[in-house]
């Protein structure tokens, strides 16, 4: 799920825990029969009591309109789910993007003393760029390490035959004890 | 909606046969059946992995594949594919019909 979906869902679901909380004290507030319950949740919710048919409409149509535009960013392609080889007038060839991830991923974890935490690829139209996220133990020398990683990335993407398009590599390094 | 003309869609199947028989004589190359997003219909039904769309002003088609490549590099599984389909195509007297072929590796098995 993307950021911002999450961060929605997140508001949605506080709301809905809020609204159920809300709905549950004013349940037990009428069943006891308790004034001092029920009213300041009553007051809480005047407001939109006093709204006017055509601005609850508005309302109702803002809230479907967000979730039209929601639904929309869901469902269309984020990212480009393919890295291009080749394209002329014959055709384009292109490979899945998250297979070439994966593929460079079980290649790094095959390294001595590295665990590879995933790579992945970001394509900027003919080229792109590759992020590799691994785990070192705390003795690593870390600048060894990146090099390791950058000739293993780049010696895999050229024997998969897409090098030409690697535009730049990071690497995100981070070091874990080794238990004794 | 407009009525397809029953003879697109049976070039459309014979331009798809076509690419099927070139994808079976190339080895280590297969074809996998993926929905396309956006197409009116996901796939062809005839072949699945192969999607022949169009035709455009002059009545030609496109043609994306989609793949599964093992033990190859990419550019070289693509090449001879390539000249196999437009091979096939020509031999059918499909050539001139088509305008190009995209191919899609979704899954690249390397050997170990």
């Amino acid at each position: 799920m993307r950021l911002f979906n999450r961060l929605l869902a997140t508001i949605i679901s506080l709301a809905l825990i809020f609204g159920s909380a809300i709905g549950t004290l004013y349940l037990i507030g009428v069943l006891a029969r308790l004034p001092s319950l029920t009213s300041p949740i009553r007051r809480l919710f005047t407001p939109l009591l006093a709204l006017s048919a055509s601005q609850i409409g508005a309302l109702l149509l803002a809230v479907s309109l967000l979730a039209l535009v929601l639904l929309i960013l869901e469902i269309r392609p984020f990212r480009a789910r393919f890295v291009l080889v080749r394209d002329d007038s014959q055709g384009m060839t292109q490979i899945s993007r998250p297979d070439i991830e994966r593929c460079l991923s079980q290649r790094l974890s095959k390294l001595r003393a590295i665990t590879s935490e995933g790579v992945d690829i970001l394509v900027h139209g003919k080229q792109f760029d590759v992020s590799a996220n691994i785990a070192v133990s705390s003795q690593a020398d870390l600048s060894q390490v990146r090099a390791q990683v950058e000739e293993n990335i780049k010696a895999n993407l050229e024997s998969i035959g897409v090098g030409k398009g690697l535009r730049q590599i990071s690497t995100r390094i981070s070091r874990f004890k080794r238990a004794a | 909606m407009n009525n397809v003309p029953l003879d697109i869609l049976d070039e459309k199947r014979r331009i798809a046969l076509a690419i099927r028989s070139a994808v079976g004589k190339v080895k280590g190359v297969s074809l996998v059946q993926r929905p396309m997003v956006g197409a009116s219909y996901p796939y062809n039904l005839d072949v699945p992995g192969v999607w022949v769309h169009g035709p455009d002003a002059k009545g030609r088609y496109g043609v994306i594949v989609s793949i599964i490549v093992s033990g190859m590099r990419i550019s070289e599984a693509a090449n001879k594919l390539r000249s196999e389909i437009w091979g096939e195509l020509d031999r059918r007297g499909y050539a001139g019909h088509v305008t190009s072929i995209d191919i899609r590796v979704e899954d690249l098995i390397m050997a170990v």
